[in-house]
């Protein structure tokens, strides 16, 4: 295998250059996009299925359509080049700050393995056999809670920000359809079997949720689904719901158990689930308006 | 229990307010206003009531852990409630300036949201327990501001706003990769008085070297130490309440005082003298007080006039931490506020300049004494205090910077705070002379609008402060008496 | 046993060459069109065979079936995209057409 890992290795190089060097915004991001993929299966190599199917999913997929939208509404790139002073000095700077890096890592007194022999320990508590999933929704559930708050914030961030007016996706055809009608039903069932493999083996809710969200954008594009039309409020409940879901059971746990985020004994599962549930939809309808933007409510008629 | 909220409390009267003001639609004029100066009058209150715990010595601390050994932390010190208390008042009073100021404009709820994510990111700062949270609040601070910078949304603008990032952005790395460096060595850093690293300079006096060059170049940055300041003149096309906010209490002030952390609180006064760094730090200062008068000489822009003067100003900060001195140190503290509260005066008054009259001009502030005769007032004493005049709140600092340079026997300090000085004169008596002594023109510019309440009281109000902190210096809660406090507490 | 593992061998190797093949196509063909009929075709069944030759040599059907969806997904949005590509790609050059005989009328 040594022989495939230093292909992967060399070709994540190689696929990193060509999103570098690429002489247009497309060809950087199809760099960016195979860049990723080939990260995403590194991740399988290095025994962490879960964040090779984040990564895939979100950090490739979903990350390389944005991209793509945002250099579809931005201006060409202006016909003269960096120079190349300028190039050699971002290099040379970037160079500098990698060689820094390494030198301060090095001075790192040895990492310390923490969380491997707790989690071992008290996996048969969590109420789910994947120790990701223990991590992420039981022992450290207080992170995953504030993570779900950064990617409201994003969405706030971007409504805010972004531009007016959302774009009517292009015709797409006669055959178009069809590929709909077996796809949307389809990416709903992939993500709520993800959501619910979740407990035993690599997947979740925000690997669901970017599933889901694959299928809502399949309907965006074929004109089915129109975010600017709807009003803004239910979208936004519809976000805040994964935030409201998580924050509704921290509280309640802190009634029923006195600690916040500390389930009841044995109904860990159903929690966990409940939670996950919520998270998955809001991940989705987050995601999606973070691709195509919304109207906010009357303020930019 | 109150140990823990109130620092959090504080945070989130502007953090927490933020996504609130950013989703209020753009008409509903009201409601933002109210919900903005009553999370800002909340704030003010909160940070009173904190001043005076710890002054009575009560420990604040709010800890999340992030990760093992890495810690948000939150605390506050009496160095923290030196900025803390700047950036409330301001914020305060900025606020209803801003309001008056955007009257009728577009993308109001986003800038107001940005304003409040703004000022939580310098609350944040200013609370920092450690140089992790320190970093992360810095960033996000870069981040926020930048909205504020293109506010205008032209070509200028977003050319302004380029130029900020790539500078902000660049010491950030820095800032970063000097962070985990120490981190690296030390473990953790938390902020304690007199410096943390115990017997590390001992072990690695080169890599230390190293790492302060890194720490202070990144937040040097903000702090416009040249040759790092080229962002501060260009990014003046913002709004004047954001300049205001810029120069007087966020970013360049998060600068300062980051290198205030840096030198105090993670290196002590003593290593920093003892690894031969605090020599090169007052130099640049120098540098940088010099170079920014020079520069400032020949503007005939208002707004980039007073940059360059901030540029200059902000430095008398880094010389007074720098010079290695309890003296100087109150000095350089005290400065903190009051340069704050004298750049916002200018500002303000140079905002209602604009508004009323459209002047932007050096050159076209004839008269303006008796076109304006209040934002004029106001100006007056703003820029007879950045000279030193007594008894404003100019001269205080100034007279402690020079009593340190005697007393960390560098002499040259008092030539070098007597021709900035002298220079600070010759870029702001031009100003004054040209407003009070010289005729409007025949035919003077028609009033461009009537300036209101909101824009009138504002630098009223610190004009009357920078009278305050100079008459009063001696009382127990004036920023002088607040930074001996401090300083008591830095150098035992 | 022994049948299902060489037939299982046997699918991937063939995969693979079709694989292969769809990448030269993309290499050395000169235009888009010809470019997207060599990939569209020899990637879906390239793909198809890979998955059923794996989902052979894991011996269960509970892993060859969602490798068969998987390779029955990879054809439909295969084939979709190709022709979303060559549609657009149709419409560019339509434009330029008309725009260069408007320009020599």
């Amino acid at each position: 295998m040594i022989v495939f890992d230093l292909m992967l290795a060399a070709a994540i190089l190689v696929a990193g250059w060509s999103a570098l060097s690429a002489p247009d915004r497309t060809g950087a991001i199809a760099g960016f996009l195979v860049f990723g993929l080939l990260v995403a299966l590194s991740w399988v190599r290095l025994d962490a299925p879960d964040v090779a199917l984040a990564e895939a999913a979100i950090g490739s997929g979903l990350t390389g359509a944005l991209m793509l939208r945002a250099a579809g509404r931005m201006a060409p790139p202006a016909a003269d080049r960096v120079p190349r002073a300028q190039r050699a000095a971002a290099a040379l700077l970037a160079c500098g700050l990698a060689g820094g890096l390494a030198v301060a890592v090095m001075d790192l007194p040895g990492a310390t393995i923490v969380y491997d022999p707790l989690v071992r320990a008290d996996l048969g508590q969590s109420g789910v056999s994947n120790p990701v999933t223990a991590v992420l929704l039981n022992f450290r559930a207080w992170d995953t809670l504030l993570e779900m708050a950064v990617l409201l914030a994003a969405l706030v961030l971007v409504a805010a920000l972004g531009p007016r007016g959302t774009p009517r996706p292009a015709r797409l055809g006669p055959l178009y359809t069809p590929f709909l009608r077996i796809m949307a039903p389809l990416s709903v069932l992939v993500a709520g079997h993800l959501l619910w493999l979740g407990a035993t083996a690599p997947g979740g809710a925000f690997q669901a949720g970017a599933v889901l969200c694959g299928g809502l954008l399949a309907l965006y594009f074929g004109g089915a689904l129109r975010p600017a039309a709807v009003p803004a409020g239910p979208l936004w409940a519809l976000c805040a719901a994964g935030v409201a879901v998580f924050a509704a059971a921290a509280l309640a746990a802190e009634v029923l158990t006195g600690t916040l985020l500390a389930y009841p004994d044995g109904a860990d599962k159903i929690w966990i689930l409940a939670i996950e549930g919520g998270l998955t939809v809001s991940i989705g309808a987050t995601l999606l308006l973070l691709f195509t933007g919304l109207r906010q409510g009357g303020a930019r008629a | 229990m109150i140990e823990t909220w109130l620092p959090v409390a504080i945070l989130m009267t502007s953090l927490g307010v933020a996504p609130v003001i950013l989703m209020i639609p753009d008409g509903a004029r009201t409601l933002r206003t109210t919900v903005n100066l009553a999370a800002a009058s909340v704030k003010v209150c909160l940070v009173g009531w904190l001043a005076w715990q710890v002054a009575r010595g009560t420990d604040f601390e709010a800890r999340l852990p992030v990760a093992p050994g890495l810690d948000l932390v939150l605390q506050a010190d009496a160095l923290s409630v030196l900025f803390l208390a700047l950036s409330a008042v301001l914020w305060f009073l900025t606020t209803i300036y801003a309001v008056g100021y955007l009257e009728g404009g577009t993308d109001r709820s986003r800038f107001f949201g940005f304003f409040s994510l703004c000022v939580a990111a310098t609350v944040g700062i200013a609370m920092s327990g450690n140089l992790f949270t320190f970093l992360i609040f810095f960033e996000v601070l870069t981040l926020a501001t930048w909205p504020l910078v293109v506010h205008r949304g032209s070509a200028e603008a977003h050319r302004a706003g380029r130029i900020y990032l790539a500078y902000t952005l660049g010491g950030g790395l820095a800032l970063t990769l000097g962070t985990i460096w120490l981190y690296a060595l030390a473990g953790d850093v938390t902020f304690t008085p007199q410096g943390t690293l115990g017997n590390l300079p001992a072990e690695h006096p080169v890599t230390l070297r190293i790492i302060f060059l890194l720490l202070i170049a990144g937040v040097g940055v903000k702090a416009a130490l040249v040759p790092l300041h080229g962002w501060l003149p260009i990014s003046m096309v913002a709004p004047a309440p954001v300049s205001a906010l810029l120069h007087a209490v966020a970013v360049v002030k998060a600068g300062a005082f980051g290198i205030m952390r840096i030198v105090y609180d993670v290196f002590g006064v003593e290593t920093t003298q003892a690894l031969g760094l605090a020599m090169p730090l007052a130099a640049a200062a120098a540098v940088t007080i010099i170079w920014g008068s020079l520069r400032a000489l020949t503007q005939d822009d208002l707004k980039k006039r007073l940059a360059y003067s901030t540029v200059s100003q902000v430095s008398y900060i880094t010389l007074g931490v720098a010079l290695i001195s309890p003296v100087a140190a109150i000095g350089g503290l005290a400065h903190l506020i009051h340069q704050g509260i004298m750049k916002i005066t200018l500002f303000l008054a140079a905002g209602n300049f604009a508004e009323g009259q459209g002047v932007k001009k050096v050159s076209q502030m004839d008269g303006m004494g008796r076109l304006m005769p209040g934002a004029t007032l106001a100006f007056t004493v703003g820029a007879l205090g950045m000279i030193g005049v007594p008894p404003l709140a100019g001269f205080v600092s100034k007279w402690y910077l020079a009593a340190g340079g005697l007393d960390a026997q560098a002499p040259l300090v008092i030539a070098l705070l007597a021709g900035s000085s002298l220079m600070n004169a010759a870029y702001f008596l031009p100003i004054l002379h040209r407003a009070w002594f010289r005729p409007p023109p025949e035919t003077p510019a028609p009033r461009l609008r009537r300036i209101g309440w909101m824009l009138a009281v504002p630098p009223a109000i610190t004009a009357g402060l920078i009278l305050a902190a100079g008459l009063l210096a001696n009382a127990p809660f004036s920023p002088l008496g607040w930074t001996r406090f401090i300083v008591s507490l830095e150098y035992i | 046993m022994m049948v299902l593992t060489l037939l299982g061998h046997l699918l991937i190797a063939g995969g693979v060459v079709l694989l292969l093949l769809a990448a030269l196509g993309l290499w050395r063909f000169p235009d888009l069109h010809t470019r997207l009929h060599a990939l569209t075709k020899a990637d879906t069944a390239g793909v198809a065979l890979v998955a059923l030759g794996a989902g052979l040599l894991s011996g269960s059907a509970a892993t060859l079936v969602p490798l068969t969806l998987c390779a029955v997904l990879v054809a439909i949005s295969g084939a979709t995209t190709g022709h979303l590509i060559a549609r657009s790609a149709l419409d560019e050059e339509h434009a330029s057409w008309r725009s260069t005989r408007h320009d020599s009328v």
